[in-house]
């Protein structure tokens, strides 16, 4: 017997080890940046500076997206930076396109509503080469701002370049694009990559929501980059638990990076995601367009989310105020470019590695039944006959074992008592007269 | 059950009690609300915390309790067998014990927030049927004849119902249109 436990419990210990999980080797956040703080620090200013007004639905929408495909003007061709560090998309290395779409608006005149078409333009940065048999990683990012007032949505412009909203995140993946996409780093990488800068997402992901509209690849994962460089860095994956989550938790063990908070999570009263009557910081962007579509999604967002407003984790909120311009961004937020750099590095390695695409099989689903708010009710509805149920059965027992006790008769005597049938309860009225040989019929 | 039977406590204490749990139980979807209005825009943002979210939460709830209270009891007053005053008094302690297990759904929600959909559907019903039928064993119990017992069930328990049919109509109306 004893030797028969020695042998089960050495078995035990020799087998265990391959029936562990996959240890995810984390990130190491002190390893070489690949893309430098400073780098990065010189195509945010150079974005503020030189297209400051990218508001969605705007021609400066447009002049924007020009800008950061590499064109001038209408002219494919090298844009002249304001400093040598500040280079946009490269067209060596990718083919890049500049999509427009157009959405319809309603807007009130007098009495009167109005529907107009409205354009915003999304560009799409994609690797010339590209292996079919390796699956695809999407990077996006906002490049709008609410530089200027657009009359015919009612927006009111802030007059401000959107520095750290959406400028420094441009300029992020700007450089990831440019680096990613060199001959010697995507020939060595496990997945194909695609770039998208998105407009319109302030105003309702419509820059996603186009953009999924025409997409013809299938995405294994897609990952957002939305206001980095203020406060801590959080990454956010799904409502559930999903393969990938857990790999990027493991991976970002060691890291920064900390999870968007699950405790104490605010719910705003808004649909983002397809069947979620709510949302919440993390699902505002432009992953809850892929989250929709079931597509697996990391956020990577930047801000303090301890209490239950949107701060940014310095002493004022910049991101869609006056206040963020590139000036206050440095102002404030010193490290910026810093913490820029890490995530980038964080991202690099992250899509550099093999294991990460056996581990996104798609969003979380096995919650949506849980979203169902109708099927809840329809509970509510089993509950509900079931106490209808009990009401009947209770006013039929209370019946049977306490009747209403029978109300008293009133008896009238014409003849005396005697000849009356008496009952516990009756009240008798004897009308007989006194007089004894009185006979009631001898009138 | 004694304090509720020898009205120990002010009816105003109870009250203000009463108030507190409707805080708690509207406290999760209060702070929701609020940092949908409030919480975005910038002007109004220094009033987006719990603190006020919690407050906030029981007004609208207390004010409408106040206001059918005072128009149910008025109605039945006229109703011989009713011991309505009994039954005004003690109906808050019952309301109390089923807002304090909404409130404390809500704390699961705090840490698992997709159970609020569900949660903040069901839990009001099933929680509110059951303090409900108790409070009518309470008062049967305590302050009607036997035989009145059936009309008593028969008459609140169709009230109750007919509450909690319309609430559920509506939020499946409201869930398959909208």
């Amino acid at each position: 017997m004893k030797k028969l436990l020695i042998i089960l419990i050495s078995a035990l210990i020799v087998i265990t080890p391959f029936f562990k999980s996959g240890d995810v080797m984390a990130y190491n956040a002190s390893s070489d940046k690949y893309i430098s703080a400073e780098e990065i620090a010189a195509l945010t200013e150079d974005i503020c500076m030189s297209i400051p007004d990218r508001t969605s639905f705007s021609d400066a929408c447009r002049v924007a997206a020009e800008r950061i495909a590499g064109e001038s003007s209408g002219n494919v061709g090298e844009v002249v930076a304001l400093s040598d560090d500040a280079e946009y998309l490269s067209r060596t290395n990718m083919d890049i396109e500049i999509r427009s779409y157009t959405e319809k608006v309603t807007v009130q005149s007098g009495f009167a509503y109005n529907t107009l078409d409205i354009t915003a333009y999304n560009v799409v940065a994609t690797p010339k080469i590209y292996d079919p048999e390796k699956k695809v990683v999407l990077i996006a990012t906002d490049f709008t701002d609410h530089y200027a007032s657009i009359e015919d949505i009612v927006t009111k412009g802030t007059g401000a370049e959107g520095a750290l909203g959406t400028a420094a995140t441009t300029a992020l993946l700007i450089k990831l694009a440019n680096y990613l996409s060199r001959p010697e780093v995507i020939s060595s990488s496990p997945y194909n990559y695609e770039f998208v800068f998105f407009s319109g997402t302030d105003e309702g992901n419509f820059g996603s929501e186009a953009y999924v509209k025409d997409m013809d690849k299938e995405i294994m994962l897609m990952i957002n980059l939305e206001r980095l460089g203020c406060g801590n860095t959080y990454f956010y994956t799904d409502e559930a638990e999903t393969e990938h989550g857990k790999f990027i938790k493991q991976f970002a063990a060691d890291s920064e990076l900390k999870e968007f908070p699950l405790t104490g999570r605010v719910l705003l009263p808004m649909t983002t995601v397809d069947d979620l009557p709510y949302s919440h910081y993390a699902m505002k962007g432009n992953n809850a367009t892929f989250m929709s579509r079931d597509i697996a999604c990391l956020e990577l967002l930047g801000g303090d989310f301890r209490g239950l407003t949107d701060r940014e984790g310095g002493e004022e909120n910049l991101t869609n105020t006056n206040m963020d311009t590139f000036g206050n961004l440095t102002k404030y937020y010193p490290d910026y470019a810093e913490k820029l750099s890490s995530v980038a590095t964080f991202v690099i390695e992250l899509t550099q590695n093999a294991q990460l695409g056996s581990v996104c099989n798609g969003a979380a689903s096995s919650y949506k039944v849980f979203t169902k708010g109708w099927i809840a009710y329809v509970i509510c509805l089993g509950v509900i006959i079931i106490l209808i149920l009990i009401m009947i059965l209770l006013v039929n027992v209370f019946e049977k074992k306490y009747p209403i006790p029978a109300a008293p008769k009133v008896k009238i005597a014409v003849f005396g008592k005697e000849f009356e049938d008496i009952d516990e309860n009756d009240i008798i009225v004897d009308i007989k007269r006194n007089d004894d040989d009185s006979d009631p019929f001898d009138i | 059950m004694n304090i509720i039977k020898e009205k120990k406590i002010n009816s105003k204490i109870v009250g203000f009690v009463l108030y507190l749990t409707f805080c708690f139980a509207g406290w999760y979807s209060s702070r929701s609300s609020l940092t949908g209005y409030l919480g975005m825009n910038g002007q109004f943002s220094f009033m987006c915390n719990d603190i006020v979210a919690f407050f906030i939460a029981g007004l609208v709830p207390i004010l409408i309790y106040f206001l059918v209270m005072k128009v149910l009891t008025r109605a039945l007053r006229q109703v011989a067998y009713l011991p309505v005053a009994q039954m005004e008094y003690s109906f808050p302690y019952f309301y109390i014990g089923a807002n304090i297990v909404i409130g404390l759904f809500n704390v699961l929600y705090f840490f698992l927030p997709i159970a609020s959909i569900w949660g903040g559907i069901i839990v009001p019903v099933i929680s509110t049927a059951c303090f409900f039928i108790w409070y009518l064993a309470f008062i049967c119990k305590n302050y009607v004849k036997n035989y009145n017992w059936k009309t008593i069930v028969m008459y609140f328990g169709r009230l109750y119902i007919i509450i909690a049919l319309l609430y559920t109509v509506f939020g499946i109306i409201a869930e398959v249109l909208l």
